[in-house]
């Protein structure tokens, strides 16, 4: 299996492509951690718990219709759910090109967060809103 | 991607507002000027870092404009020259570049980070006067990747 660079990594939100204002994305899959440790153990026991995933994208803000924030502040204020999809290339999903998918809730969103004469960015955090992030492939 | 031509003629039609501001008849160009005879101005492309988002979306070019203004024997050269530094005014080179900083429509946004300050050129052509006093600025454009 190659190494390999990410450029093309495709990222949707409640159906909007932002891939295009994406610096980065990341895919964050983790399980509570229960300790199980008895009488008798020479080392910790552990078993997982409850899932608790999130999306995290660090994007280049934008105002522009249809853009960044006019898809965010809504999901914000309406506290609806919505899918969040991240596939590490713009091809078919398949085994080498999985597809992660959940259903998310935006809790909060910073419109703005640049000194002045830096590149508006800011970073998105989708956590999930019931489930677990599932991983497709196809 | 932006177009380089787009973004470069761009930069300079913005530059153009010096003919109306401080009595001077410059020469603007797009593109390095392989004889410049003061008071002329033209734009060198800089470093670009390509792959800013995912999929293309977003480039960054940097630029650089070149002023040459008049002899540095001449008080009244440097004089303009210091409005041309300033950062606002009717022949400011930030004002008149960030005028619109979409070039056009060619870029998403752009902005004039620095200057040098005054400088002074050597000129090597036949029949120029060796001494120039003039600026460069540094302009830091952003522009899409695939269109």
């Amino acid at each position: 299996m190659a190494k390999e660079v990410i450029f093309d990594a495709v990222v949707t939100v409640a159906g909007t492509a932002i891939s295009d204002h994406t610096q980065k994305a990341t895919i964050e899959m983790k399980a509570d951690d229960i300790e199980v440790t008895a009488m008798g153990s020479t080392a910790k026991e552990r078993r997982a718990g409850l899932r608790d995933d999130q999306f995290t994208i660090d994007v280049f803000q934008d105002f522009a219709t249809g853009s960044i924030d006019q898809v965010m502040y809504p999901l914000l204020t309406s506290g609806t759910s919505f899918v969040v999809t991240v596939k590490k290339s713009s091809a078919a999903p398949s085994a080498t090109n999985p597809i992660y998918f959940g259903t998310c809730i935006l809790l909060e969103y910073t419109p703005l967060d640049a000194a002045v004469g830096d590149a508006s960015q800011t970073s998105l955090v989708f956590p999930t809103y019931v489930g677990a992030i599932t991983r497709g492939t196809a | 991607m932006a177009e380089p031509q787009l973004l470069r003629e761009g930069l300079a039609a913005n530059l153009l507002g010096l003919n109306g501001g401080g009595g001077l008849e410059w020469q603007v160009s797009a593109y390095v000027l392989d004889n410049p005879t003061p008071p002329c101005v033209y734009i060198a492309s800089g470093p670009v870092e390509y792959d800013k988002t995912m999929r293309r979306g977003h480039d960054d070019w940097r630029y650089t404009v070149y002023a040459l203004v008049g002899y540095v024997s001449d008080i009244g050269a440097q004089q303009v020259l210091d409005t041309m530094l300033a950062s606002a005014g009717p022949t400011s080179v930030k004002a008149l570049v960030e005028s619109d900083r979409t070039l056009g429509g060619a870029a998403y946004s752009l902005r004039v980070e620095s200057n040098t300050g005054a400088r002074v050129y050597t000129l090597a052509g036949p029949g120029q006067s060796p001494a120039v006093v003039g600026a460069e600025w540094t302009v830091f454009v952003m522009a899409s990747g695939t269109t």
